[in-house]
């Protein structure tokens, strides 16, 4: 069951990656390129799943849209995490003060929506991908910041964490040979969970037209043109949502199962 | 030669707080074997933790403890760092909880000796076997490579046993060490524990509840109660003449022979009332 879920994870998340690699290579027909007598084609042998209102294959804009989807996952997970994790052990083996202005600085930053972050960020440096990934990233270092903060105060109070303080073990020694190994599960289940929330908010921001600028496709600037049609193609808002829905359920699926085979307990208990 | 001098010891957690030690005295000779006797909550892990300067920031300490030439109630964390687990060690009472659930055991009986040899990876895992083997593990190679959840309280608490003593250590604290295991294991143990001191040479500051357990490992005791030490003398003295009126409940519930078949068996609690204690 266990390993079902990791395998049903492994196989959505690699479906995406797999799309986003082969948008570098090769995609059936130009991602951009306007055709306009090819408009509001059906699914079929061509265009297997039909073309947009500008008469582009939407199967290619889905492979690209893919890649793009990736990217902010990875970027903004990735800077959340290198700043949040660390900043989250910190406040929790320091303690006192450190820990109080550290928390209350996430705090302050957790209150600030990622929407409004990227709002500010794109009409100050106008919308693009960066910014998006930006804005996603910085709201999701609180998250991360807790995360490893809550974790790292449950294994400071372990008794192994006395036990290698008895041994000699200096605080940076249990920071990184105990804090570090025992947080890094969740910190997985947290990087997943985070990365598919990353998916959605960059859905919902190319949706309102603050990242990735057209005529570059995303999955949410693509549901964003696929609502003019919603009554005369409404299989075009299909695809990218469904696109959507899967990958956020892949990365889900994927933290659920990697956090039981990262801890050994589990794993030879399962 | 005196190996550890703790004098004058009170600590104190929280201001309004009855202190956890009270002027707690005692001395411990290099090589030799002190059993310290107490209920719980008397304060015998708290005079260990001091002995190691374990104590958490926020306890006030007073009086002096004195280990192997070094004051450690004046060192600090980095000065400490470097006496514990080469001068003086300590052995868990919960060996389910004591080792790091991620690591391999071999490998944290092997940072030990790392941290304080600077031993590198290929010999340290020789000794590690080595010393595996020593503490009675009779597969040391498999156990070295096993994870703590592979292994049974027994042999976890050999591993801790086995950390405790890599770096031949002058002093070691065992805290409870058999507490957590069945009386079959704890004998085990016990026994194993009493011949690796022997044949290490190294002193020994012994915690526990169970006065029979101390006197299976120990010649010296002390009897703490509510922070105090109340008696202090060697296991045969202690046995045969008692003075303070707990000490006297413990030993007459620790010497089951000497109960008279069909009747009551007898509980600290008919030699010493602690209601009387407190109100004194």
């Amino acid at each position: 069951m266990k390993k079902a879920q990791l395998i049903a994870g492994l196989l959505l998340v690699g479906v995406v990656t797999l799309a986003a690699v082969v948008s570098l290579f090769w995609t059936p027909f130009d991602p951009i390129q306007v055709v306009p007598g090819q408009r509001l084609q059906p699914p079929g042998p061509v265009h297997w799943l039909g073309t947009d209102g500008f008469g582009i294959d939407i199967f290619s804009r889905m492979l690209v849209g893919a890649r793009t989807t990736l990217l902010v996952g990875i970027i903004s997970v990735g800077l959340a995490a290198v700043i949040g994790a660390p900043l989250g052990m910190l406040a929790g083996q320091a303690g006192g003060w450190i820990d109080d202005v550290v928390m209350r600085i996430s705090d302050v930053v957790y209150a600030l929506p990622a929407l409004l972050l990227a709002m500010l960020l794109a009409s100050v440096f106008g919308a693009s991908t960066l910014t998006a990934m930006v804005s996603i990233g910085v709201a999701s270092i609180p998250a991360f910041a807790r995360v490893a903060r809550a974790g790292t105060l449950q294994v400071m109070a372990a008794d192994y964490v006395l036990a290698a303080r008895a041994s000699g073990t200096s605080r940076w020694g249990i920071a990184g040979r105990h804090v570090a190994p025992n947080i890094a599960p969740v910190l997985g289940v947290q990087s997943s969970v985070g990365f598919a929330m990353a998916i959605l908010a960059e859905a919902a921001l190319s949706y309102l037209g603050l990242a990735t600028p057209r005529p570059n496709p995303t999955w949410g600037n693509m549901l964003r043109d696929a609502q003019d049609y919603i009554f005369v193609a409404p299989l075009q808002a299909v695809w990218p949502g469904l696109a959507i829905a899967l990958a956020v359920l892949g990365f889900n699926l994927l933290g659920d199962g990697l956090r039981d085979y990262l801890d050994p307990r589990l794993r030879e208990v399962a | 030669m005196t190996l550890l001098e703790v004098c004058d010891l009170t600590v104190t957690f929280g201001r309004h707080r009855r202190p956890a030690l009270d002027g707690v005295c005692f001395s411990l000779d290099a090589g030799c074997r002190l059993g310290v006797i107490g209920e719980s909550g008397s304060g015998k892990t708290v005079t260990a933790l001091a002995v190691m300067g374990l104590l958490p920031e926020y306890a006030r300490v007073s009086g002096t403890v004195e280990l192997a030439g070094h004051q450690i109630t004046q060192l600090s964390e980095s000065g400490l760092a470097r006496l514990r687990g080469d001068v003086v060690s300590m052995v868990f009472q919960e060996p389910m909880t004591a080792l790091d659930p991620t690591m391999r055991v071999g490998r944290q009986v092997a940072e030990v000796l790392r941290l304080h040899a600077g031993a590198e990876s290929g010999p340290a895992r020789a000794a590690v076997v080595r010393m595996l083997a020593e503490v009675g593990l009779s597969d040391p190679d498999r156990v070295a490579d096993a994870y703590p959840h592979q292994l049974s309280g027994g042999q976890r608490q050999r591993v801790i046993l086995a950390m405790a003593l890599i770096n031949a250590p002058d002093l070691v604290i065992c805290d409870e060490p058999t507490t957590a295991l069945d009386v079959t294991v704890q004998a085990t143990v016990l026994a194993k524990l009493d011949e690796v001191l022997e044949a290490s040479g190294a002193a020994c500051l012994f915690i526990s509840h169970d006065l029979a357990v101390v006197s299976q490992v120990c010649d010296q005791v002390v009897v703490m109660l509510d922070g105090r030490i109340v008696e202090t003398g060697s296991v045969a003295d202690l046995f045969a003449n008692p003075q303070h009126p707990y000490t006297k409940g413990l030993v007459a519930a620790a010497q089951l022979d000497a109960a008279t078949p069909g009747q009551r068996l007898p509980v600290v609690e008919d030699f010493y009332q602690p209601d009387a204690g407190a109100k004194r």
